[in-house]
């Protein structure tokens, strides 16, 4: 991967991230998100990962560690993330080096996908992740589990097991399939949106707009 | 299933107004440390809750009173820098619009995440890792409501709540639950999702 490709994959996250909080890529908006943990945090994975394949890993540690200090995520630079990674601004979230996300993913923090549990092999499989899927806040993902094109992960549930359906929602511990969305309505979903009735009587301008300046 | 009396008590939690002035601003923060100052069988006196203020929850929760007022007397930088202070400092982030009451007590500041469309009864208990509101799943069939939550609820670690429903007073969320169904009051909820194990013992038996 050359640098020139690690600049745009960086550039297509900070563009995803923007669109789903409903903020124009602007300059000043731009750097804003960019001071986001979350953000931050997959820049830093887009930055280490280019080092690691250069093979400065001490490098690739050295910011790895730095970045952990403030936004409290670890994204090991050994993962494979597609463009388009929407991370949660949360602390406690880690994605180990076996882990494989396709495009457009979200993952919301405090979330963790490893192998390293059960007594599983670490030379064995990987955990994969297809396209446009969302994983909740502290939803763990554990084992070589396979997860097909947008698949939902609900809040604080367990994946032991594949899903091999398209569009299905995983919940529970273990998680188990609860129920499918159709797979198009996923891809155009905004999971940063808070699904919410607008206040009525919102007085001031600022307060009815919300958090997207 | 709900009863009348326990929609009654949410209803009249719904409808609590916003609170606007300094004054009450000022009531409110002085009674969360009174909260924490009791619930920590602390005295009452001007002493110890300045000396409150160093605790993170009570200072997470003392800016965001500061946020909702600044936000809403038209002084959104301030507001909008309370917010950050919280944001990066606990990763607290309590949305402005959400209604919550008074005698908050947040016992452990980090990573809470309360959304616009909450509102909160009073003497309410949040810990760590906290989630209230926020659904960002597209699910088939579910309604986009408000969530609301009666007085002297406990949510305990981890625990998250979303969706159109009501958690009554004096309900205990456990550990890493999750709630998405309405529950009676004085219930005891766990799991993924939450399921009423039990009932906790009332004041009022």
């Amino acid at each position: 991967m050359t640098f020139a490709e690690t600049v745009n994959l960086i550039r297509e996250d900070v563009r995803r991230r923007l669109e789903l909080d409903g903020r124009r890529a602007n300059l000043a908006n731009v750097i804003g998100a960019a001071l986001m943990p979350g953000v931050l945090c997959v820049i830093a994975y887009r930055v280490t990962n280019f080092l690691h394949q250069k093979r400065y890993r001490i490098f690739a540690r050295i910011i790895d560690d730095i970045q952990h200090l403030y936004t409290g995520n670890e994204i090991h630079f050994g993962a494979v993330i597609g463009p388009g990674f929407v991370l949660g601004d949360r602390r406690g979230g880690g994605i180990s080096e076996h882990v494989t996300i396709g495009r457009n993913c979200t993952v919301l923090g405090g979330s963790t996908m490893t192998l390293n549990a059960n007594g599983i092999d670490l030379s064995k499989g990987r955990i994969v992740l297809g396209d446009h899927c969302v994983v909740g806040i502290g939803a763990r993902i554990i084992g070589a589990v396979t997860l097909a094109d947008c698949t939902q992960v609900k809040h604080n549930s367990v994946v032991l097991y594949s899903a091999p359906v398209a569009g299905s929602i995983l919940s529970g511990i273990p998680a188990r399939m609860v129920g499918t969305a159709p797979v198009d309505a996923v891809m155009r979903w905004n999971p940063l949106q808070s699904n919410f009735l607008p206040e009525p009587g919102a007085r001031f301008r600022r307060a009815a707009k919300g958090n997207r300046s | 299933m709900i009863s009348a009396g326990a929609n009654q008590a949410a209803d009249e939690t719904e409808k609590r107004p916003r609170v606007h002035s300094l004054s009450q601003t000022l009531r409110l923060i002085r009674s969360d440390i009174a909260f924490r100052c009791a619930y920590e069988h602390k005295p009452a006196n001007w002493k110890t809750g300045l000396r409150m203020l160093r605790h993170p929850g009570v200072a997470c929760v003392v800016r965001f009173r500061l946020q909702c007022f600044f936000y809403f007397n038209h002084l959104a930088p301030l507001g909008w820098l309370m917010k950050y202070l919280n944001f990066i400092f606990y990763s607290v982030v309590i949305d402005e619009r959400a209604r919550i009451g008074g005698s908050l007590y947040m016992g452990h500041a980090a990573s809470i995440l309360i959304a616009a469309n909450v509102t909160i009864g009073e003497r309410c208990i949040l810990f760590h890792q906290n989630t209230l509101g926020l659904s960002p799943f597209l699910e088939p069939g579910a309604r986009a409501g408000n969530l609301l939550i009666g007085n002297d609820v406990v949510f305990a670690g981890g625990s998250c709540a979303y969706g159109d429903i009501v958690i009554e007073d004096r309900c205990f969320v456990g550990v890493n639950a999750v709630v998405n169904r309405s529950c009676p009051p004085d219930s005891t909820l766990f799991g993924v999702p939450a399921q009423v194990i039990g009932r906790r013992p009332s004041t009022t038996d």
